[in-house]
């Protein structure tokens, strides 16, 4: 049984299947079907829906593919969809604003675009240009070409919404709701409760976001009767910044991350989450998860490495700390046993370094790299003295250039050539050739973003080089000169 | 007569933003399913090429939930969907053809226990080495259609006898259409034995017939309902009829509802996409730039099948002359066949792989002798000449856009603007490129019989309408645009017209909805309709008030003469009483288009749509992205029936192009299956990569043929826009070998094609 608030009602449901998603449930069960589905796979947005939940007593809205969430996950928050964005009398603000801009021509991706930009407008009430990209970046509109979108979502005032007036009664709705029973998704609250629970459930799946998991279930037609969520556990929720050191628990989402990053001004953590995935991936996806997942182009892992992160892990009875470079084992094989869970993540900020991420794919918003590079180098003595070059898309797992940084290592960066670059980089690293780059390709980029940073390194800043790199938008919005 | 409250020509929302935004706007797989309904999935063949050595569905027909299982030998009717030719089993008899054609269905209680089942078939093939490539085809001589060609003069001494030559090749991708909607058709058995089907398609009327022909009943046992679709482009034009044949035939079989969707992965390799051609060019051309002769190869890869391909290779051959007059043209178009799923229809059909040559050869001929591609392209417009089919272009209105948005677009400061920065940063990280390209497209069905569109409208006695047409809503505002026009001729309020959905028992053998004439043919015969209706109205209030009907004015929602004026509420109600026909039939068809394919000469198109795009890029040389930084379009829409919607198509359109031309990229592995399967592989433009800044100006100047209203197609023509993005990233790549280099750069443009094309035009400096 699980309780959840939906269109001014508690609302109680039985969940069958732990692997039930939510969008199936809407259509199948609910006969709710302005929420669409166009791919089932998370990267289309059309069946994107709202969830509030209460945290510290502040209620947030957060997008998410429901396409790609078990159905259990509602429990305790308060879900809006299509259907309960106006009532009999009045449109709601966006819903005119749409209307008003010619913002839909075949209306099947409208629904999803409404609740991340009402999403969007809850958190910001006059988003600029770059917060509707990146809030908007999950949704896909085949015909309109966006701008009327944008234009919409601009012009809309929602400061005195529906959401708004009903939000006291909702915040005190919310309060009342009791935890899940008998729930095929559990949910335990502490490390201790979790690691029990997966050491006496060996059938049940270990379940995070669920953002890369649940494609088993919508591509693989898998089915699990039972699941574990470490969203619930307390001490993996836990982010922590004490100067340099930030410790980041395993079920942190990336949106969590993200807005930390950018409160702090830590811009290379802020724009590699900015380039991963999509706002509604962000939303439900997790450090810890994205980690132990061990995907060979997962973003967040080259730069891990180049801080020299260590994971925290627990199973029943131990605790023991991993370092990133020693997690990856091979293709999708990690350090974790199977009756461990990764609590935590944690690095520190080098005072005097560069610290940089790049990334490079056919398209900016939600794709998967075909390079992505973690920096962190320093410069003394005009002598490069730490040099840790992280990478994704170039070998099985997320991997450290080995050879490049020993080769690197102490010589005046005025003396790198692109040329040794590539040589080295193809000693660390053979890559694949793919449907999303030729191996050539991506040596090459490695090898040409590398320099770009050693030479923003050089006394002269960029040598032979444009100093103006903020225009371009695929590769770095973060400042190759970016001193931390 | 366009009365002065007139809603045409107005900026009136799409008919149905209100139910998009709400939530309730029906798609077939939101339609409530009848009592009992079953759900069906696909099994798919699992090589590329060869045969089925066996099959064995025992685990399939025993798996929980199964109700029954399709295979060819199950077909009893005709078995072959091929819309135009031959060539497209609805089920896998022995051969295979390409990898995932469907092999058989599974019909169960649920749309999963349905899918789960598939999974339970023991397949096993003998296989052979698939074609893949337009190369491994011509290796071959493998083709789906014999070749055609257009001429025109002697090119091959025109091109010899010029002051300069040169040669050059483009090779374009394929497109996935990506509507959000994928295919789906939910059919219900009627009494005898009869099928009634909600279908996501552009041509009801062939999905009627197919249906028909695969159950064996006459078309009039068939009804084919549309009310919207989740976008189309073209791929569901004939790629819709296979799903709905399949979803009737088990309706019929079980007499239970039957719904087929295919999931997207799904939906992916089955259907067919944008042609990927490989097109080399010979051109001989002056010392000023001007073309004296062309000689042009069009190779297209059309799949495993003809489906539409004929027609489609003929636009890519009509259109590889963009805006530019040849004197003297060879144009051969050939149709490749491969063991790829059967390419199909896409918005502008072929067009934008031939314009893209002629705009390639306009890029080259300029560097060669260090000209602006701009001046190029003007000297060769054409003046009142002829095409290589020998229809007049006047040319006019092609030379006032470009010199519009040439003035508008600030191009030529511009053009100094990034000269002067790559002259003071040769090695600057980010390079720009600017490119002015135009377009004329052709409009009207190349297929003659397909230009012709009936209406149905209904007067109720409340005074509101409703329109049933031959035309489908895609989301192009169709319905909105027919709507404008129906009030229009009859001076009433819009809201009092509804749009039915489209219904073969409504309007019966229509035309696809495509080729950009939606509005063209169905505007003109609902205009037709409402004259009837207005002149039965008029007789009335002439007959009983003893005026000349023609003194009658209908507008403001009511009817006014000298001295009187009715409302028309009442003026139905009265006409009613005095039983007067209150419904109407409308028709239309193209006048003045013929094209003998023998000679490959005539007059194709009714006129031509025009319009120009200046695009400015930015290339990073660290890694080959670009972005679009600024694009300034004007079009000529003629007199728009809808502005907003018209803008609406323009900006789409263009975003869609440049989406074919930069990152959506279909990539097959040696087996020949399709590994870009899934938004999550095959990248669409998303918000991010809509252009930086983008204005959009319509040329409002009325249609010199007798269109409806005088307005102009708008689907496909800003497809074509897109060409300019293309053009300016090699513009760009030329500028790093100071434009003496028109660099090479097959499309899609991706950051890795464009990385490669930078190190081809430094090492060739």
């Amino acid at each position: 049984m699980i309780q959840y608030w939906h269109d001014g009602a508690i609302e109680k449901r039985d969940v069958p299947v732990a692997s039930l998603t939510l969008l199936e449930f809407l259509r199948d069960s609910e006969r709710l079907t302005g929420t669409k589905e166009g791919c089932a796979s998370g990267d289309c947005g059309a069946c994107t829906v709202l969830l509030a939940s209460l945290a510290d007593g502040l209620l947030t809205y957060e997008a998410v593919n429901s396409c790609l969430m078990p159905v259990g996950d509602i429990q305790g928050k308060a879900l809006i969809t299509i259907e309960d964005l106006s009532d009999a009398q009045h449109l709601h603000p966006l819903q005119q604003a749409f209307i008003d801009e010619h913002a839909s021509q075949c209306g099947f991706c409208t629904p999803g675009f409404l609740l991340s930009a009402l999403a969007l407008k809850k958190s910001i009430e006059s988003p600029s240009d770059h917060q509707i990209d990146e809030a908007l970046g999950g949704n896909l509109c085949r015909c309109t070409g966006y701008s009327p979108i944008v234009r919409a979502v601009k012009h809309a005032d929602c400061t005195h919404d529906k959401f708004a007036v009903i939000e006291a009664q909702l915040i005190r709705d919310l309060a009342t709701l009791s935890p899940p029973s008998n729930a095929p998704l559990q949910q335990p609250v502490s490390v201790t409760e979790l690691c029990r629970c997966v050491a006496s459930n060996p059938d049940a799946r270990l379940i995070a976001g669920g953002t890369d998991m649940m494609l088993e279930v919508t591509q693989q037609l898998r089915r699990y009767d039972s699941m574990i969520s470490t969203l619930s556990v307390s001490e993996m929720n836990l982010l922590e910044v004490e100067g340099q050191r930030w410790s980041v628990g395993g079920a942190v989402s990336l949106t969590r991350l993200m807005d930390e990053a950018a409160a702090r001004g830590l811009e290379p953590l802020r724009y590699v989450l900015h380039r991963f995935a999509s706002k509604q991936i962000r939303n439900r996806a997790t450090l810890g998860g994205s980690i132990a997942n061990a995907s060979p182009i997962g973003d967040l892992a080259p730069l891990m490495l180049a801080l020299e992160a260590d994971i925290e892990i627990a199973s029943v009875d131990t605790r023991r700390r991993v370092s990133m470079s020693e997690f990856f084992k091979g293709y999708k094989q990690t350090a974790l046993a199977l009756n461990e869970v990764i609590v935590s993540v944690s690095f520190t900020i080098p005072d005097d370094s560069l610290v940089a991420f790049e990334k490079v794919s056919k398209r900016f918003d939600d794709d998967i790299s075909a390079v992505a590079l973690g920096v962190n180098m320093r410069v003394q003595d005009n002598k490069l003295d730490t040099v840790i070059l992280g990478f994704g898309g170039v070998a099985a797992t997320p991997a450290i250039a080995l050879h490049t940084i020993s080769k690197l290592t102490g010589m005046d960066p005025n003396g790198v050539s692109i040329t040794d670059l590539r040589s080295w980089l193809a000693i660390d690293f053979q890559p694949l050739t793919d449907l999303r780059a030729s191996a050539a390709y991506r040596l090459e980029v490695a090898a040409n973003l590398v320099y770009q940073h050693i030479i923003a390194l050089t006394p002269s800043g960029i040598k032979g080089s444009d100093a103006d790199q903020t225009a371009n938008q695929i590769t770095s919005s973060n400042q190759p000169d970016t001193q931390l | 007569m366009k009365s002065q409250t007139s809603p045409v020509g107005l900026s009136i929302q799409h008919e149905s933003a209100l139910m998009h935004v709400t939530g309730k706007a029906l798609y077939v797989d939101d339609i409530p399913v009848p009592r009992g309904c079953l759900f069906a999935a696909l099994g798919q063949a699992k090589i590329a090429s060869g045969f089925i050595r066996s099959i064995d569905l025992t685990k399939v027909r025993c798996a929980p939930g199964v109700k029954d299982v399709i295979t060819f030998d199950d077909l009893k009717g005709l078995t072959d969907v091929g819309p135009v030719f031959p060539g497209d089993p609805l089920l896998i008899d022995k051969e295979v053809l390409f990898y995932g054609q469907a092999l058989f269905v599974v019909i169960a209680d649920t749309e999963r226990a349905a899918r789960d089942a598939v999974a339970l078939a023991n397949v096993e093939y003998q296989e052979k080495t698939p074609i893949l490539s337009i190369d491994e085809a011509m290796v071959h001589q493998a083709r789906v259609r014999p070749p055609h060609t257009m001429s025109k003069g002697d090119a091959e001494k025109a091109i010899n006898t010029a002051a300069k030559q040169l040669k050059g090749e483009v090779l374009v991708g394929g497109q996935e259409h990506l509507y959000l909607e994928g295919q789906v058709a939910l059919a219900s058995p009627t009494e005898e034995g009869g099928v009634h089907l909600y279908c996501s398609t552009q041509h009801p009327t062939e999905v009627q017939t197919l249906v028909s022909e695969v159950l064996g009943i006459p078309f009039n046992q068939v009804v084919v309902e549309v009310r919207r679709m989740g976008g189309a482009f073209g791929g569901k034009e004939t790629q819709a009829a296979p799903w709905a044949c399949l979803a009737s035939l088990a309706a019929n079989r079980l007499g239970r509802a039957v719904k087929l969707r295919l999931p997207r992965a799904i939906d992916m390799s089955v259907t067919g996409k944008r042609h990927p051609f490989h097109n080399r060019y010979k051109v001989g051309f002056d010392n000023e730039g001007k073309v004296q002769g062309v000689d042009i190869a069009i190779n297209a890869d059309c799949g495993c099948s003809p489906d539409l391909s004929d027609a489609i290779v003929d636009r890519a051959m009509f259109h590889s002359d963009n805006a530019y007059h040849y004197p003297n043209a060879h144009i051969v178009g050939e149709r490749w066949r491969t063991n790829k799923v059967s390419n199909t229809a896409f918005r502008g059909f072929g067009g934008p792989q031939g314009v893209i040559v002629a705009e390639s050869i306009m890029d080259d001929i300029a560097r060669s002798i260090a000209k602006d591609p701009l001046d190029v392209r003007i000297a060769n417009l054409y003046e009142g000449n002829t095409t290589h089919y020998g229809q007049r272009v006047d040319g006019e209105t092609l030379k006032e856009v470009i010199t519009t948005l040439r003035a508008s677009s600030d191009y030529d400061n511009r053009r100094a603007a990034i000269a002067q920065e790559v002259a003071q940063k040769p090695n600057g990280r980010f390079i720009k490129g600017l490119a002015l390209t135009p377009v004329k497209f052709g409009i009207s069905f190349t297929v003659k019989h397909l230009n012709q569109a009936g209406v149905l409208i209904h007067i109720y006695t409340d005074g509101s309408v409703l329109v049933s047409q031959a035309g489908v809503e895609m989301g192009q505002g169709l319905f909105t645009k027919v709507s404008q026009v129906v009030a229009a001729v009859l001076g009433i309020d819009i809201g009092r017209v509804k749009m039915s959905a489209s219904r073969t028992d409504k309007v019966p053998n229509t035309s696809p909805t495509a080729a950009s004439s939606g509005s063209d043919l169905n505007g003109m015969a609902a205009q037709n309709a409402a004259l009837e209706l207005r002149q039965r109205l008029a007789d009335f209030i002439a007959d009983q008030h003893g005026i000349d009907s023609d003194s009658i004015l209908f507008e403001a929602d009511k009817a006014s003469w000298q001295g009187g004026s009715v409302g028309f509420s009442d003026l139905v109600k009265q006409a009613y009483l005095d039983r007067i026909q209150l419904s109407a039939t409308g028709f239309y068809k193209t006048p003045k288009i013929w094209y003998d394919r023998h000679s490959a000469k005539g007059h194709p198109f009714l006129y031509y749509a025009t319009g120009a795009a200046c695009t400015e890029v930015n290339v990073d040389r660290v890694t080959g992205s670009v972005t679009i930084e600024r694009v300034d379009i004007l079009h000529d829409t003629g007199a728009s029936l809808n502005p907003a919607l018209d803008i609406g198509q323009i900006e789409g359109g263009f975003v869609q192009g440049a989406g074919w031309l930069m990152s959506e990229e279909l990539i097959w592995d040696h087996h020949g299956r399709l590994q870009t399967d899934s938004p999550a592989t095959y990248k669409i433009p998303a918000i991010s990569d809509r252009p930086k800044a983008l204005t959009i100006s319509l040329l409002d100047r009325p249609n010199s043929e007798a269109t409806v209203f005088h307005s102009k197609a708008v689907g496909e023509p800003p497809f074509m826009l897109a060409t300019s993005v293309w053009c300016a990233i090699r513009d760009a790549i030329s500028a790093v070998s100071g434009y003496r280099v028109s660099p090479k750069l097959e499309a899609p443009a991706t950051p890795e094609r464009v990385l490669w094309a930078l190190r081809n035009s430094e090492e060739r400096t």
